[in-house]
């Protein structure tokens, strides 16, 4: 998509450097703050929340939420490298935005919205570059949503978000290794490649 | 027409005879249902059921019946039996919807119908078809898979019961069913379906509840949206502004709670127009009108939401309700100083529409209405110089429905020359030369300045001799001037001034005597009320045109903001006010009257508190003279009649005993808000710093407070604890007992004076045998002690013997006193014969009675004691002898005969007080008081009297040794 943004008129280049990095129109914070928003934000707990109102806080429906979840693990994000990671934590990120595009999740919406500004910024340290902020994800076609405000509607959602959740307890350890200045970890890195082959292998083993 | 009519029928008629049936010899028509097909609205849980009738032309508008079975499950579960009629039409499909309390996906439902003509034209053919086939509408209990009907999402109102059903995949399989995670017994329909109720719905949350059906980890649920009740709307009108635009408004009743994507929709239906709109507010709809097309409306609101439908209609011409507008402001032209013209512009201005409008003028003070029907209004008699405010509004006049909103506006008149005159006071001190004066003025009132005041005017005018006048002006902020003038007086004139003109002067004629009269008069004191302070004074001569009261409203300050008050010559008293006032602040008044001509007078001088306050001192006590009953308080104190408390009156001092006691009547009995009682004494000189406290109770204990008081109350207290002493007997014997022992003294003085007196009086001497004149007589020999006394050596003037006879007869020697048959008692009296009869020593008397016996009787010791010497004496004694008891001359030899006696009694003693003193015996007891008895003497027998039976005279006879001892 970046590719096809680039051939198109500059215009369009423009608005689409606009769009990747949301928050190049801004100021970031320094890095320290930053790391240090990023893990209180992955801390915040939003399914509590959800099955409160929607009535799904009942030990006959907490199992209906888990079930698994098509984003990265602990396990697969902390051997990713900081500029890998952090793409993937805003793509995961708008993957998600997407998935709750709905007025009942305008809150989490612009919480999600932050988080991803924050990553964009923390590239920006990594990597000084405008381009550095990851592309929009493309818009997936979803699986047909349910009636809004249907049974089944609320356990789908319930799903999505405590897969959010898992997914920002594994960003937020992840986070917990990284040192007070941009680059400081001290853990082995690994491509994207070499860690999407091995969760591959993972699952044939499994 | 009506053979027309007739014909039709008939022809009809021969027509239908082909397609009766013909049973018999009866003919009747049948139409049963024909194509029936049945089908689910599950949104509405709704069996659809539809079915034609296969009808001939001519069979148009025929009545029918059709009873419609519905069943559940099997054929022999009827849950309907429906009757429906209906006109049948040409190729019409009729239609039925039948709802369900159980979701008809729970289970299979079969409808049979059957039909019967119901018209009056054919009577005969009320009979019924054959039932149909049973037309089936399958439950998904054999689908195979698990789930919950109602599915997804349903809605219910509150209160209202909701049934749901859980259709398991294999036979008899375990199904559990949650309502809001309350688990719930179903009752099962077949084997694969169960049926769960739940009754009274109520609003949990906005998001729904939720019902769910659990099948081992299996879920399927319903989200359950409880609202409230639609209500019908109220209060549905609909009125214009412009007659383009309707406006409809109504009151929606209480939110259902549905959630937002099932809001309630309302809509406005026009019966004439056959239009409709949608409303996209909850409360209020436009419509746009079309005015020269119709007058009059007929809507109906209708409210709906998944659950209900409201409806409420309104039918109106709009030209009656037409709430007005104003077109901009209005507009307000040719203001002067009284007057403005007021111009606006309101729609809709149709020519057919006449307005009533209503216009509301404001100054500072009143508001003024008028009404107008025109579009232009002006006002006049306005306040010059005055900011006005004005507002309209409009109505239709011809039908009011609503006046439209306030137009305002605000404006100000312009100035006019001051009317009325200015209120001006002078102050007038002597200094050397002459007279300071300071004349005041109140600045005139808005109404009354009709402008901006420029300056102020002051023409000073001598009424001397020589006339002189000075005009000189001050600024506007002013409100004094001050002038030194001579001994001469002036006549004052002050006016305010704008720029229209000058107001009319005010004047005051001023002169030093009215100043040199005030030495004269006394100051009297005023009280203070609540609301200020109350001043009165003597109404004064006719030329009096009013009076003045003046006074200072800071009378301590070098400033002290002077201030006065005139009053119409009809008034005499009035309350001054302040808001300058404050308690505890002494105010001076002077009370002026003002002449005819102007010249002002002293009346009075009033001085006075609006409230008094206690004296900030406190007096130091002590205390002198204490007794026990009474002490002296002594004070000091700094406490003085200062302006700046109130008026000192004096001290009050309060008594507090520790012991409760009454308070006397010199005292004010006090009870403070403890409850304790206290005794109040006044002192009302203020210059008094001791008081004696009298009538206290000895040994007690006392509080004295010493306060100084005013009107406002009392000063803080001394105070000082007293302990009286205890009871003063000194000064009671000092009172009562030393005057008895000088009474007592000066009469044992007067006794021993007089004792002579009372020894004779009462104790007389016992006559002393020894020096006795009868011993003289006698011859003695030997011995004097030895004597005996021979009867025969006395010349008795008279013997008499009182005793018994018998007695002497048988005692013999022994019997005391022996008589030759004597009944009378025996006397013995030894009477003198001599020369010298009162000389009681001629004639020894032996008495044998007790002594003094007779005294308690008689009250005097000397009737028994003294022994007569006269012959008319003797005869009063014998006579008073006879009253002694016998036993008293009883002979102590009263024994029985042959007995030896040893001892013997005689005569009683006499007492010491007899002259004979020197020769009593001290073995003897001491003579007690004449009036007791005497103690006996024991004697020896040898000793005791004989009495010889010598002649007939029975003689007592005693020793000497005895005898010389006082009886």
């Amino acid at each position: 998509m970046w590719a096809r943004l680039r051939l198109s008129s500059l215009f369009g280049l423009t608005c689409g450097l606009l769009w990747l990095c949301p928050a190049a129109g801004s100021t970031c914070p320094v890095y320290q703050t930053l790391l240090c928003q990023l893990k209180n934000m992955a801390k915040k707990d939003f399914l509590k929340a959800f099955m409160t109102d929607q009535g799904l806080n009942s030990p006959h429906l907490n199992e209906t939420c888990t079930g698994s979840s098509d984003f990265p693990v602990t396990e697969t994000l902390k051997d990713l490298p900081p500029v890998t990671f952090l793409q993937t934590v805003s793509q995961t990120v708008r993957l998600i935005e997407q998935k709750l595009n709905e007025p009942v999740f305008k809150r989490m919406h612009i919480y999600l919205q932050g988080i991803d500004n924050n990553v964009c910024c923390m590239l920006q340290a990594l990597l000084p570059a405008p381009a550095a902020c990851p592309a929009p994800a493309s818009r997936r076609t979803l699986s047909p949503t349910p009636t809004v405000g249907s049974f089944s509607w609320k356990l789908e959602r319930c799903k999505i978000i405590q897969s959010y959740q898992r997914f920002m307890e594994a960003v937020g350890k992840v986070l917990e290794t990284w040192g007070a200045s941009p680059g400081q970890r001290n853990r082995k890195r690994r491509s994207l490649l070499n860690v999407l082959l091995g969760q591959r292998r993972k699952v044939r083993a499994g | 027409m009506a053979l027309f009519l007739n014909l039709q029928t008939v022809f009809l008629l021969a027509l239908m005879h082909f397609s009766t049936y013909r049973t018999g010899s009866s003919e009747y028509l049948v139409y049963p249902p024909e194509s029936i097909n049945v089908s689910i609205r599950s949104d509405e849980q709704c069996l659809d059921i539809q079915w034609t009738v296969h009808l001939h032309n001519y069979t148009l508008n025929l009545k029918m019946i059709f009873q419609i079975d519905i069943y559940r499950s099997t054929l022999s579960n009827t849950v309907e039996n429906k009757n429906y009629t209906t006109t049948l039409k040409s190729n019409e499909t009729l239609q039925w919807c039948w709802h369900s309390v159980l979701p008809l996906e729970c289970t299979s439902h079969f409808v049979r119908i059957r039909s019967m003509v119901d018209d009056e034209r054919f009577p005969e053919s009320r009979i019924w078809s054959s039932w149909s086939p049973p037309v089936v509408s399958k439950g998904q209990e054999s689908s195979g898979e698990f789930h919950i009907f109602p599915n997804d999402i349903m809605y219910a109102e509150e209160d209202s019961s909701v049934t749901f059903c859980c259709i398991s995949r294999t036979d008899n399989d375990k199904i559990e069913f949650f309502y809001e995670d309350r688990y719930m017994q179903g009752i099962k329909l077949s084997s694969r379906t169960t049926m769960f109720e739940v009754k009274n719905v109520a609003f949990v949350r906005r998001q729904g509840s939720n019902a769910y059906c659990k099948l081992d980890s299996s879920i399927d649920g319903v989200v359950l949206y409880v609202g409230g009740v639609l209500e019908e709307p109220k209060d549905f009108s609909c009125q214009t502004r412009d007659l383009e635009t309707l406006n409809c408004t109504w009151h929606p009743g209480r939110d259902t709670l549905l959630p937002e994507h099932l809001p309630n929709n309302y809509s406005l239906f026009e019966w004439f127009s056959q239009k409709k709109v949608n409303c996209v507010h909850r409360n209020w709809c436009a419509w746009q009108l079309a005015p020269d097309m119709q007058d009059t409306y007929n809507f109906t609101l209708m409210a709906e939401n998944k659950l209900r439908k409201r409806r409420t209609s309104t039918f109106f011409n709009v030209n009656q309700q037409v709430q007005p507008k104003f077109v901009g402001e209005i507009s307000i032209e040719n203001v002067d100083a009284t007057e403005a013209t007021l111009r606006w512009q309101i729609i809709p201005n149709q020519k057919n529409l006449t307005f009533l409008c209503q216009i509301e003028v404001y100054d500072n003070e009143k508001g003024i209405e008028y009404n107008t029907s025109n579009s232009e209004f002006t006002l006049s008699g306005l306040q010059p110089y005055t900011a006005h405010s004005v507002r309209v509004r409009c109505c239709i006049a011809s039908h009011f429905w609503k006046w439209s909103e306030w137009n305002s506006k605000n404006f100000t008149t312009k100035e006019d020359t001051p009317s009325g005159a200015l209120n001006i006071w002078r102050i007038v001190e002597p200094v050397s030369g002459g007279y300071n004066v300071k004349i005041f003025w109140k600045p005139l009132p808005t109404f009354q300045a009709n402008g901006k005041i420029l300056n102020y005017s002051i023409a000073m005018e001598t009424l001397g001799k020589v006339p002189k006048v000075d005009i000189f002006f001050s600024d506007s902020d002013s409100n004094s001037t001050e002038k030194i003038i001579d001994e001469q007086p002036y006549q004052i004139s002050v006016a305010a001034i704008n720029s229209a003109g000058s107001s009319i002067p005010s004047v005051i004629v001023v002169s030093g005597n009215t100043e040199k009269s005030i030495q004269n008069i006394k100051e009297d004191r005023v009280n203070g009320t609540r609301d200020g302070i109350y001043l009165s004074w003597k109404p004064d001569s006719e030329e009096t045109e009013s009076y003045v009261v003046d006074w200072c409203n800071y009378p301590w300050d070098a400033i002290c903001d002077f201030q006065w008050q005139k009053f119409g010559s009809n008034i005499t008293s009035a309350i001054i006010r302040s808001a300058a006032f404050q308690s505890g602040v002494r105010y001076n008044f002077k009370i002026y009257g003002l002449s005819t001509k102007h010249e002002p007078y002293l009346l009075a001088k009033k001085t006075g508190y609006t409230q008094e306050l206690a004296l900030d001192c406190k007096p130091e006590v002590t205390v002198d003279n204490l007794a026990s009953t009474s002490l002296t308080l002594n004070w000091k104190d700094n406490c003085t009649d200062e302006p700046q408390y109130g008026f000192f009156k004096g001290y009050h001092i309060y008594k507090k005993p520790e012991v409760e006691e009454p308070c006397d009547s010199e005292t004010e009995k006090q009870v403070f808000s403890d409850n304790i009682v206290v005794c109040m004494y006044t002192v009302s000189d203020t210059k008094q710093k001791t008081f004696n406290v009298k009538k206290l109770q000895p040994n007690s204990t006392y509080s004295f407070e010493v306060k100084a008081f005013t009107g406002g109350g009392d000063s803080l207290a001394g105070i000082i604890k007293v302990t009286t002493g205890t009871h003063e007997n000194t000064n009671l014997m000092m009172t009562i007992i030393l005057p008895m022992a000088l009474f007592s003294l000066l009469l044992i003085i007067g006794l021993n004076l007089k004792i002579q007196w009372v020894k004779e009086k009462c104790f007389p001497d016992i006559p002393d045998p020894y020096k006795s004149s009868v011993l003289s007589l006698m011859k003695f020999k030997g011995n004097i002690h030895q004597a005996i006394l021979n009867t025969s050596d006395c010349i008795p003037d008279a013997i008499e013997v009182v005793n018994k006879p018998e007695i002497s007869k048988t005692q013999g020697l022994r019997t005391i006193l022996v008589g030759n048959e004597i009944t009378t008692p025996a006397y013995l009296y030894l009477l003198p014969v001599g020369k010298d009869a009162l000389d009681s020593q001629a004639c020894i008397c032996f008495e044998n009675f007790t002594y003094c016996q007779a005294a308690s009787d008689s009250g005097s010791c000397s009737q028994n004691q003294m022994i007569p010497t006269d012959q008319m004496m003797s005869v009063e004694s014998s006579e008073h002898l006879l009253k002694v008891d016998k036993d008293y001359i009883r002979p102590f030899g009263n024994t029985p005969a042959g007995e030896e006696v040893s001892l013997n009694y005689v005569s009683q003693l006499a007492p010491t007080m007899s002259g004979d003193k020197g020769n009593s015996s001290p073995n003897l007891p001491e003579p007690a008081h004449c009036s007791e008895y005497k103690m006996q003497m024991v004697i020896p027998a040898g000793l005791a009297l004989s009495f010889p039976p010598e002649g007939d005279r029975p003689i007592s006879v005693a020793s000497l040794d005895q005898l010389e001892k006082p009886c």
